[in-house]
């Protein structure tokens, strides 16, 4: 601390008194002074402490300040070769073009390094080719055929053998080098590229040319940091590369497995998969060998070929020789140089002469299996070119066949299934033609009772069915029927009822009670039904022409339309459908079904009708509501009876706005008919011939030949006789004894029913034992009546109480 | 039904007419029957016979069987077509001879 400072001591004159006052003051400024410099010296002492430590660390900062002043020069250094790398791996990252990356960073490196020349080399890159890419500055320049041929060189081999980077500071000097490169190129680095698992994907390399070059540890260390990224980069395009090929093929693949699922016609996807496959390849041929299912011939069903090549020929026999070097059953065969296959010596000469033939020289051949089934071959040749099949190559090549053998299985499905359809379709058409033949038998509607028919059926065969049945000239059983499902089954079950309805309305017991017949076939349709799900639906009514009665019973069928002439309501009849026939055993639900009984006046109609006409949809899915029959029946009534079933059928067409039919439509319209009839009050045989001669003389002019005159006399006399003699006297007491005739005519036929008042009798008993009803005892003075009218009239009926004959005589 | 029997030597001759029904049949066999038994034949002229029915038939079976039982023959002659007919129907053909009208005896 300086001591030039100055310090005042305040001194006050007013206080100087005398001598000794100032002494004593001197003394008080003396002491002052000395302690004032007292001070000073310990101040002086704590500065010269300070500037001591000041210097020491002035030292410390000096050598802290080149210390970092090294160290940043060596972070400076540190970045830059960062910076390089970061450089590298973002142009690695932004793209996948291989060739641009490369050229960029040979010339980074190249301007980096300073050197004269800069290059990377790719082995195998494409096609088998090398990928050179180099950096050149001035004259080092070279031409690309001669940098191309680097992977050639003894250090390119040295690298890639030992992966191992290669220091050559002077090529003069150095043993690999000395004496077999031009002086100019002196120094070489060179560092193989090796990807994640160390394998070789190629190297990177610096010449110094002319001027000798020592490669400085930096430098080295550098280059192979560099090469991670290069050699990632080239992984990554390749895998890119790899990827996008992939990609290509599974398009491919893609495109032909829907081709082969989109269409039946094998030809055309066969034509197809060798086209495509032939051009995705780039083979000179791709054809398919078909093997003979029964020859075991192979032949060749389809090919491709490049312009250039000659094809092999389609149709040709070409048995494949190639299999012969594989091993049985392998998964391809290949051969990437026929003319330098070991495997050939398996082969005699004509064989390989007819390889040789082909121009190929590589072959490929994938089995077109499916099921273990071997249908051939996919074969590919390559001519005049050697080429190395890549696993991924034929990977996918067999995807294909296997995709091309799932093709010709399925060809071959369809080839069977149309045979079968036409089979079906043919057995189907003889069905309809059958179940047409059964149901005729029951579809005559020339009845005496006006019977009209509308049949639509949904299929060639169909599930509803009808049966008119004259039990009786006037007694006339109307069965209508729907079986569940549509189609053959349900014409089979179809065919399997009317054979039962025939054998039911052969029996009295069942033909003449409608419930008893539904019964009796709702049981029979039950037993077959274990092995079956199938049902049916069915409406038995008996119209009595004569007494306007209608019997009938109900099946779980749509109940029919009543129809008064003389009244304006149309209800339908209250007839409690029951079970649908075959659903339930008989005995297991109560009470059966039941008999209903309504009377009709001439002109009421009856319609009778299957679902099919009430369960029709509309545009929009929903069903027609049923009231539009009901509407339409009012609509309908002073029609035509004929009429009514068919335009029925074109009322709904128009509700439905043509909406197709979901099933068979069928319509039964019935008319109550009014009767010619005559009374037989007594047995006066001169009013018997009279009122018979009525009978026949409208017989006559309706047609009857006049030769059949007699016998019809005979047999109405034989009838009324047997009335009279048998019938009439059994007449209950209550009731006046009478006998009625009434008669219809048809077209050729003439139709009469004979009714007495009596209590009837047992005609089953009387034509039972008797092998033939027409047989009579000659010997025998009576019992003619009954054999005579068997034998004078194509039909003869009884009702059950055997009160009521019926009478039939055609010409 | 109209009726004429006559004796010729050995053989008696029947003419019958109009219808031979049910109703006459009865009548037909109380008038015949008890001249059975005196001839050899039997003959039923049915030239004027224009209708026969069961019974009638019937009554030319008893005929038959008691020709049958003295050993007569029986014969039914000129028979109309469409009684022949229904002769045929009847069977009766089978017991008796039965020639039609255009047929010779």
């Amino acid at each position: 601390m300086s001591t030039n400072e100055s310090k005042t001591i305040p001194f006050e004159f007013n206080h100087l008194r005398d001598v000794d006052s100032c002494l004593a003051e001197v003394k008080n400024l003396q002491k002052q002074l000395e302690e004032e410099r007292k001070t000073a010296k310990k101040k002086e002492s704590m500065m010269t402490k300070s500037l001591q430590e000041s210097k020491q660390m002035s030292t410390h900062l000096q050598q802290i300040t080149q210390a970092l002043a090294k160290e940043r020069k060596a972070t400076l250094g540190k970045s830059e070769k960062e910076r390089l790398l970061w450089k590298l791996i973002e142009r690695i990252n932004s793209s996948f073009d291989l060739e641009h990356i490369l050229q960029s960073t040979v010339d980074e490196l190249g301007h980096h390094f300073k050197v004269n020349r800069c290059g990377i080399i790719i082995p195998n890159y494409k096609a088998n080719k090398d990928l050179v890419k180099e950096f050149a500055i001035g004259e080092w320049k070279r031409p690309q055929e001669m940098y191309s041929n680097v992977s050639l060189s003894v250090l390119y081999t040295t690298v890639t053998k030992t992966l191992k980077p290669l220091i050559i500071n002077d090529t003069i000097t150095h043993e690999l080098t000395a004496g077999h490169l031009s002086e100019d190129l002196r120094s070489i680095l060179m560092v193989p590229l090796l990807q994640h698992n160390d394998e070789l994907v190629g190297v990177v390399y610096l010449h110094q040319c002319r001027k000798q070059r020592t490669w400085t540890e930096d430098e080295f260390s550098l280059l192979q940091a560099a090469a991670g990224p290069i050699a990632t980069a080239v992984e990554k395009t390749k895998l890119f590369n790899k990827a996008k090929s992939w990609a290509a093929r599974e398009k491919l693949l893609n495109k032909l497995t829907s081709r082969i699922r989109g269409t039946l016609n094998i030809n055309v996807i066969l034509e197809r998969t060798v086209a495509e496959l032939g051009q995705a390849l780039q083979t000179s041929r791709c054809f398919i060998n078909i093997i003979d299912d029964k020859t075991s011939r192979e032949k060749i069903s389809n090919e491709y070929s490049m312009t250039n090549t000659k094809p092999l020929g389609i149709g040709i026999e070409n048995p494949l020789i190639i299999n012969k070097l594989g091993e049985k059953n392998a998964d391809y065969i290949s051969i990437t140089d026929i003319s330098k296959e070991p495997r050939l010596v398996k082969l005699n000469e004509k064989e390989i002469e007819q390889l040789y033939k082909t121009d190929a020289r590589a072959f490929l051949a994938v089995p077109i299996t499916f099921q273990q089934k071997l249908f051939g071959w996919l074969c590919f040749h390559q001519c005049n070119v050697p080429r190395n099949w890549t696993n991924e190559e034929i990977s996918f090549i067999q995807s294909v066949a296997s995709q091309v053998g799932v093709a010709i299985n399925q060809g071959e499905m369809v080839e069977k299934l149309t045979e079968y359809q036409t089979k079906l379709s043919r057995e189907l058409k003889q069905a309809a033609q059958l179940q047409s033949v059964l149901l005729s038998a029951g579809t005559d509607i020339k009845k005496n009772l006006p019977i009209a028919v509308s049949y639509h059926p949904h299929h060639n065969v169909s599930g509803d069915f009808y049966w008119i049945c004259e039990l009786a000239p006037h007694v006339i059983g109307v069965l209508i029927g729907d079986v569940s499902g549509k189609g053959p089954a349900a014409a089979l079950l179809t065919g399997y009822i009317i054979g039962e309805i025939k054998g039911l309305l052969e029996n009295q017991a069942t033909s003449w009670n409608p419930e008893v017949f539904l019964t009796a076939l709702s049981n029979s349709i039950y037993e077959q039904n274990k092995y079956s799900d199938f049902y049916a639906t069915a409406w038995y009514g008996i119209f009595d022409i004569i007494k306007g009665k209608v019997i009938c019973s109900n099946a779980g069928h749509p109940s029919p339309y009543l129809i008064p002439r003389d009244q304006d309501i149309i209800n339908k009849i209250n007839d409690e459908p029951g079970v649908p026939l075959g659903l339930l055993s008989t005995n297991d639900f109560v009470g059966g079904f039941t008999k209903k009984e309504f009377y009709l006046n001439p002109g009421d109609r009856t319609i009778i009708f299957t679902d099919g006409l009430t369960e029709q949809r509309q545009l929009d899915g929903s069903f027609i509501p049923e009231a539009w029959l009901k509407e339409a029946l009012f609509k309908l009534k002073n029609h035509k009876l004929d009429d009514i079933p068919e335009a029925l059928i074109k009322i709904l067409n128009i509700i439905s706005k043509g909406t197709q039919a979901d099933d068979d439509r069928l319509i039964v319209a019935v008319e109550m008919s009014k009767n010619k009839k005559l009374e037989f009050p007594e047995n006066n045989q001169s009013i018997i011939n009279e009122k018979i001669k009525i009978v026949i003389d409208d017989a006559i002019n309706n047609g009857m030949p006049k030769s059949m005159e007699a016998s019809l006399k005979l047999g109405l006399l034989e009838a009324i006789y047997n009335a009279f003699r048998h019938g009439l006297t059994k007449t209950p007491e209550n009731t006046k004894p009478h006998i009625e005739l009434y008669w219809w005519l048809k077209e050729s036929s003439f139709s009469c029913s004979v009714i007495d008042s009596g209590v009837g009798f047992n005609w089953q008993k009387a034509i039972k034992n008797k092998s033939n009803i027409k047989d009579i005892a000659i010997t025998s003075e009576d019992g003619r009546g009954l054999p005579l009218l068997f034998e004078i009239f194509n039909k003869v009926t009884w009702n059950p109480d055997g009160n009521e004959i019926g009478l039939t005589l055609k010409w | 039904m109209k009726l004429n029997i006559e004796d010729k030597e050995d053989s008696l001759f029947i003419k019958v007419g109009g219808q031979l029904l049910y109703s006459e049949a009865d009548h037909f066999k109380e008038e015949i029957l008890p001249k059975i038994g005196q001839h050899s034949m039997v003959i039923v002229d049915c030239e004027d016979l224009e209708f026969i029915d069961s019974a009638g038939t019937g009554a030319i079976v008893r005929l038959w069987k008691e020709c049958r039982m003295v050993g007569a023959e029986l014969e039914l002659i000129r028979v109309l077509p469409e009684v022949q007919k229904l002769l045929h129907m009847t069977r009766l053909h089978q017991l008796a001879k039965v020639t039609g009208i255009d047929e010779a005896a």
